[in-house]
């Protein structure tokens, strides 16, 4: 197929507008504060047959759960049945591919005026709550998808007479906070039609085929320009394995994620059929969120400005055969994903770097997560939520330091200013600091760490959803791994405790939650370091004196270091 | 006497000047190359290049500059040396650059970096002191160690010093008092405290932007300073000198010292402004404005004759929350570089060839194939017609460019490939244009677009094509629109402060009381400027939010006293203006008010476009010639009239296919457009009733 060069390029601009105006009603029409201020979602487009073009928002890894969730509605929608006007929602993670069951996507089929189908609007999107043992059904304790809440099929939301009554009926009995998830659901399903609605008009400017042939045209070009990067590589293959501390059900034992990757031709083989057994805890990850975070570490590695979309698959064949970790079988619960989907996408990046060395960089560092303080009365005397996401950092590369506090893969929206936090909630922040000497030494070093401390100043009760405080993430060409993360219960008193990474507590006033992130890992050896960088980090404070002495040979003194000897280059 | 008004502006390439005289309405006009190391002496090559046409300094009653000396500090690195001190414990505030994160492309790059911070840890100090979310004293300010603090800095060699503690919005003693112990220890450093700078909520945008005050501070400082003395020796000491603030308002040069965070978008703000006034004397409220450059395309959007102002601004990837006009840009002008992408398809930008080497067809070496060089294959340009009067475009250059780095490899011909340029560029501008109405809830058939810059009104017809805009406004110097502003706005400046509550609870004598404070500090800053403080105009307006949100919209207030029935007329009024921006309104819940504003407006001289010379309606007179102009809407050939804007007369009417061609731009007149003159010479295109 000749691909035009420049239709191409407009078209996928004018998609391009098209999924950034549905990420922006998405977000400016949500009702609860997690859509409109956390940005907890995405929205884009895809072809006839479900396969993602473009998607909007910073999580890329909703890619192939698109085309789930359009087959399902299609499975259970046939052609026949399907109508402009139409739009359908599903949730249940084991039909739609949908990372956990509050993730809810929303699809909108795309006609022509001619009444041939385009493509769709989809959007999947974070509910508040949405059932299940806990608020916001994600409960540690879960054991069976059934404990996070209603799961719905592909169901017909609404059709061009208005929405479903039944349907709506049937979530808001199902939910703690029923007006805000039908007032967000809305804003998604208005979305997705407003993509389709966009995506029709298309047609009409340039005509059906030239929209079409366009859409192929670029699932072709990302998975030609991947093949074409791959073929450079060496015909090899590498292996990477990472823990994590365990499943949030059985304490004693870790949980395996392993990563076989084998390059031949213009191909890649991903084999992860060496990842533990599906949990009883809700660490697992739906397979198809897991290969799709596998594609994003390919692209990171090949070249992160490839465009992301369905054609990433062409270049790969997995190989994970089911009842993994990484593959459960329903009725397994996956609601705490994040952290296996974060060890999974640094486990491939590690596999890669091995089959070809030229482009290894080292992880960022494992254990984000996040810590939710529920009070009965905020400053506005309404019971209240503070609800916070920790980050990490990203490793060091062959030509540069990790960048410091950045979600690795995927982003959300900021936390909350101090000012704001201190404002609303009974709480203050004592310490939101850089954590010295928690990146991975390297002679290119991770990003730093940093260290922040709430103090409560009401009884509450605190959820910290957090992992990797024993394993923490490693270096890559002699770097070194980074501190793990870690969270202290009143530290420097006699009651100090270090927490398990997922617990809920209660807390008495003037209680203090330290949360320590971890930095990113380090890229080669750290006495390759150049002197200059060791003594910015001393006189900077990322790196202590100590570690300077210890892990990069070199003595700092007051503003000055001893140069690196050349005994001390090659040991 | 005293009657001539001065703006001059200073752009990457050229520092343009215009000069308007009062009492006969006359108008002069001059480009000069700028002068990067030292900008001031450009400004002066313009003033003197105008005192050489027989106009005395002692005539130059009014001085106005826009300049770009701050925003350059930023993008290059090259501000002070700056020190920071900040509450003890609290060092990955900015280290986490307010939790920036990466996007698009950048989510999944290994090696995303945030922007490099302007002042290291190395030279952040903390300080002992804490204020909690009432602004009480949690912990006192400890004046030792801040002593020794400072002193450190010091030895380390600042030139600057940024003072940002928690809560100071509400409470300023400890920055106030630090502020001052740097004047005892360091009388030679210059200090910008948050509390002065932006007393407003949220941390990190407070220190980013009180850091940047800091870090262009003595840069500014010195560069006005020099710019006095040079206007001086040439003989220009009116004391009505004034800079132009990012807010669209100009200041005293005397206090512009004192706010250096407050120039940064000093020239597009300007162009900003004549682009309003150009759309009162057309007569159109709603209107978008389209600025392209030599290397990006500046979007703005005016509705009602109002300019959307924004507080979360960034700079070179800076944030910076002072109020500024709200300008969009993106990385589209003539420079603007074409190549093929590593995935086969014609990529346009954001690489640009700036204004050294520039496009292939300015002959300084440039290589890499240009939008210039496209158009000029297509015939918007030509190479009979100099750009600037002086500048000859080399059209065998460009094609070889074109033919040799785009059509080749992608096996297209020389026209395709420049057409292709074309239309991805003219894509990605209309994108955004529409973006920028779209996130203000706007209908383009309501806009006129407003094209200024060099490469603005080439492209204009396209865009008024693609988004729906009915009728295209190019101004009579399209190319010095910048320069024009300087001379067609007010003294103007924003007293901002925070004070977070919910606003059925908000008490009314508390409101009073802040508003007061802001008014009073605008009427002593003003009479500081040396204004009579009966001049000054003041409005109130709130920034309010619906709870938990993380962004603010500003409503007018009444000037009195602020009563409790007040309360239900603001609430109305900020529910309506979330509709209009958002589409929807959250009815049932109860807003919080988040900052208090005061603006103070001083009127100034203002240039007054005077008409031009009526004609017959027939443009005959100015007919120069005809070329080949393609369209790469249509994808056909036509055969275009070129007109000369100078003999364009009021009333005449221009049919499409043509080229208007002047010293400072040149107007692509598509076949489907029809252009007509104004009484003030306004260039008026629109789309010919269809057959």
């Amino acid at each position: 197929m000749k691909i035009d060069p420049i239709t191409t390029e407009v078209i996928a601009s004018r998609l391009g507008e098209i999924a950034s105006a549905m990420e922006y009603a998405l977000y400016h029409s949500g009702y609860s504060p997690i859509l409109r201020e956390s940005k907890d979602g995405t929205a884009g487009l895809t072809d006839a047959s479900g396969r993602a073009v473009i998607l909007s928002g910073g999580l890329q890894y909703h890619l192939l759960s698109y085309e789930q969730a359009v087959q399902e509605v299609r499975r259970r929608y046939p052609a026949s049945v399907m109508r402009p006007g139409d739009s359908f929602v599903v949730n249940d993670p084991y039909l739609a591919g949908n990372a956990h069951a509050p993730d809810m996507a929303a699809v909108t089929p795309a006609f022509h005026s001619d009444g041939t189908l385009i493509g769709f609007g989809v959007s999947i999107a974070h509910k508040a709550d949405i059932g299940g043992i806990v608020a916001g059904s994600s409960g540690a304790a879960a054991r069976e998808i059934f404990h996070d809440g209603l799961l719905l099929p592909a169901v017909r939301f609404q059709t061009a007479a208005g929405i479903e009554e039944a349907v709506e009926a049937i979530i808001r009995n199902n939910s703690r906070v029923p007006d805000m998830v039908l007032g967000d659901i809305r804003a998604q399903v208005g979305c997705t039609r407003l993509g389709a609605e966009r995506l029709a008009d298309l047609c009409s400017e340039f005509s059906a085929d030239v929209v079409k042939s366009s859409m192929d045209g670029l699932i072709t070009v990302t998975s030609q320009r991947l093949r074409d990067d791959l073929v450079s590589w060496p015909d090899a293959s590498g292996e990477a394995e990472g823990f994590l501390d365990h499943d949030g059900a059985d304490k004693s034992k870790r949980v395996r994620i392993h990563v076989r990757a084998e390059k031949r031709g213009d191909k890649i083989t991903l084999d992860l059929s060496g990842c533990d057994p599906q949990t009883v805890g809700p660490v697992n990850l739906i397979s198809t969120t897991a290969r799709a975070v596998s594609l994003l570490a390919l692209v990171a590695t090949v070249d992160p400005t490839i465009r992301v979309n369905a054609g990433l698959m062409d270049a790969v064949d997995f190989i994970i055969p089911s009842g993994r970790v990484v593959s459960p079988i329903r009725p397994a619960t996956v609601n705490h994903y994040f952290p296996t989907a974060h060890l999974v996408y640094s486990c491939v990046l590690a596999a890669l770097g091995r089959v070809n060395p030229a482009c290894a960089v080292a992880p960022s560092g494992l254990g984000s997560g996040g810590v939710s303080i529920g009070y009965a009365c905020s400053r506005a005397g309404k019971p209240a939520v503070l609800y916070e996401l920790m980050v990490t950092s990203l490793g060091g590369t062959t030509a540069r330091d990790g960048a410091a506090i950045v979600h690795s893969m995927s982003h959300f929206t900021p936390s909350t200013p101090i000012e704001i936090l201190e404002t609303e909630y009974p709480v203050r922040i004592r310490r939101f600091d850089i954590r010295r000497d928690s990146a991975g030494a390297g002679r290119f070093r991770g990003g730093i760490g940093y260290i922040r401390e709430y103090e409560v100043l009401e009884d509450c009760v605190m959820t910290v959803r957090s992992s990797n405080h024993s394993n923490p993430a490693w270096g890559v060409h002699g770097g070194q791994s980074p501190m793990p993360s870690r969270v202290t219960l009143n530290p420097g008193t006699p009651d100090q405790a270090l927490l398990d990474p997922i617990v809920t507590r209660q807390l008495r006033r003037g209680d203090v939650l330290r949360f320590e992130q971890s930095g990113g890992g380090g890229f080669g050896i750290p006495q390759e370091r150049a002197d200059a960088s060791v003594l910015a980090d001393v006189l900077n404070g990322y790196v202590s004196p100590e570690a300077a002495q210890r892990l990069y040979g070199r003595t700092v003194a007051g503003a000055t270091i001893v140069p690196r000897t050349s005994a001390g280059a090659s040991s | 006497m005293s009657s001539w008004m001065v703006g001059v502006d200073t752009g990457g390439t050229f520092t343009d000047l215009i000069a308007y005289n009062t009492e006969t309405g006359d108008v002069q006009l001059a480009k000069v190359p700028s002068y990067p190391p030292d900008p001031s002496k450009a400004v002066s090559a313009a003033v003197q290049d105008l005192l050489g046409r027989g106009i005395a300094p002692d005539d130059v009653g009014f001085f106005a500059h826009g300049t770009t000396v701050g925003t350059n500090a930023l993008l290059e690195y090259d501000g002070a040396k700056t020190g920071l001190l900040i509450t003890s414990g609290f060092r990955a505030i900015y280290e986490a650059r307010g939790w920036i994160q990466p996007t698009g492309s950048d989510l999944v790059d290994t090696g995303y970096q945030k922007p490099r911070l302007l002042v290291p840890q190395y030279l952040t100090e903390e300080v002992s002191e804490r204020l909690d979310y009432k602004g009480e004293v949690l912990v006192p300010l400890d004046e030792d160690g801040l002593r020794q603090s400072i002193r450190d800095l010091k030895r380390k060699g600042v030139e600057a010093i940024a003072i940002c503690f928690l809560f100071s919005f509400l409470n300023p003693t400890h920055e106030l008092r630090a502020a001052e112990i740097v004047g005892e220890e360091a009388p030679d450093v210059r200090v910008s405290a948050s509390s002065t700078v932006l007393p407003v909520i949220r941390e990190y945008p407070r220190l980013s932007t009180t850091i940047i005050d800091a870090y262009v501070g003595p840069k500014v400082e010195g560069y006005l300073h020099r710019l006095t003395k040079r206007l001086s020796s040439i003989g220009v000491s009116t004391p009505q000198q004034f800079l132009m603030q990012s807010n669209g308002g100009l200041m005293r040069i005397g206090i512009a010292a004192r706010h250096p965070n407050q120039t940064l978008l000093s020239g597009p703000a300007a162009g900003i402004i004549a682009a309003t006034e150009l759309a009162r004397l057309a007569s159109c409220r709603h209107v978008l404005t389209f600025d392209m450059g030599g290397t990006s395309a500046d979007i703005g959007v005016i509705v009602d004759g109002q300019i959307l102002e924004s507080t979360e601004n960034q700079i070179a990837g800076h944030d910076i929350a002072t109020p500024m006009l709200k300008i969009s840009t993106l990385g589209a002008g003539g420079g603007t570089i074409a190549a093929v992408g590593k995935d086969r398809l014609l990529k346009i930008g954001p690489e640009s060839s700036g204004s050294m080497p520039g496009p292939v067809c300015y002959g300084r070496g440039g290589t890499e194939p240009t939008v210039t060089d496209a158009n000029l294959i297509l015939g918007s340009l030509s190479p009979k017609s100099p750009l600037a009067g002086s500048l000859r475009l080399d059209e065998g250059g460009a094609r070889t460019s074109i033919e040799a780095r785009i059509a080749a490899p992608l096996g297209l011909t020389l026209l395709e490939a420049a057409a292709g340029i074309i239309r991805i560029v003219n894509t990605q501008m209309a994108v955004d244009l529409r973006r920028a109405l779209r996130e203000q809830g706007q209908d383009p058939r309501q806009f006129a677009l407003i094209a200024f810059g060099g490469a603005g009104p080439l492209h204009a017809c396209y865009m008024a094509r693609a988004i729906g805009v009915p009728t295209v406004l190019v101004p009579l110097y399209p190319g010095i629109n910048c320069a024009t502003g300087l001379l067609q706005t007010a003294v103007r400046h924003s007293y901002l402060r925070s004070a977070v509550g919910a606003l059925a609870d908000f008490p009314v004598a508390r409101m009073n009381e802040l508003f007061r404070e802001l008014e009073r500090q605008a009427r002593t800053e003003a009479a500081e400027e040396g204004f009579d403080p009966s001049a000054v105009q003041l409005s109130r307006q709130m920034d309010l939010r619906y709870p938990n949100q993380g962004y603010t919209l500003g409503v007018e207030c009444p000037s009195d006293d602020f009563r409790e029935e007040h309360k239900a007329d603001l609430r109305s009024s900020f529910d309506a203006l979330h509709h209009k921006f958002y589409g929807q309104a959250a009815l049932g819940e109860n807003p919080e008010l988040v900052t208090f504003r005061v603006t103070s407006e001083i009127m100034v001289p203002k240039l007054r476009t005077a008409p031009i010379e009526a004609g017959t309606g027939d443009p005959e007179r100015a007919l120069t010639g005809d070329r080949q102009l393609y369209d790469v809407d249509l994808q056909s050939h036509f055969v275009a009239k070129i007109y000369d804007r100078k003999l364009l007369r009021a009333g005449d009417i221009i049919e499409g296919p043509a080229i208007v061609d002047q010293f400072d731009s040149t107007t692509v007149i598509l076949s489907d457009y029809r252009a007509s003159v104004s009484a003030v010479g306004i260039l008026a295109l629109s789309r010919r009733e269809q057959p």
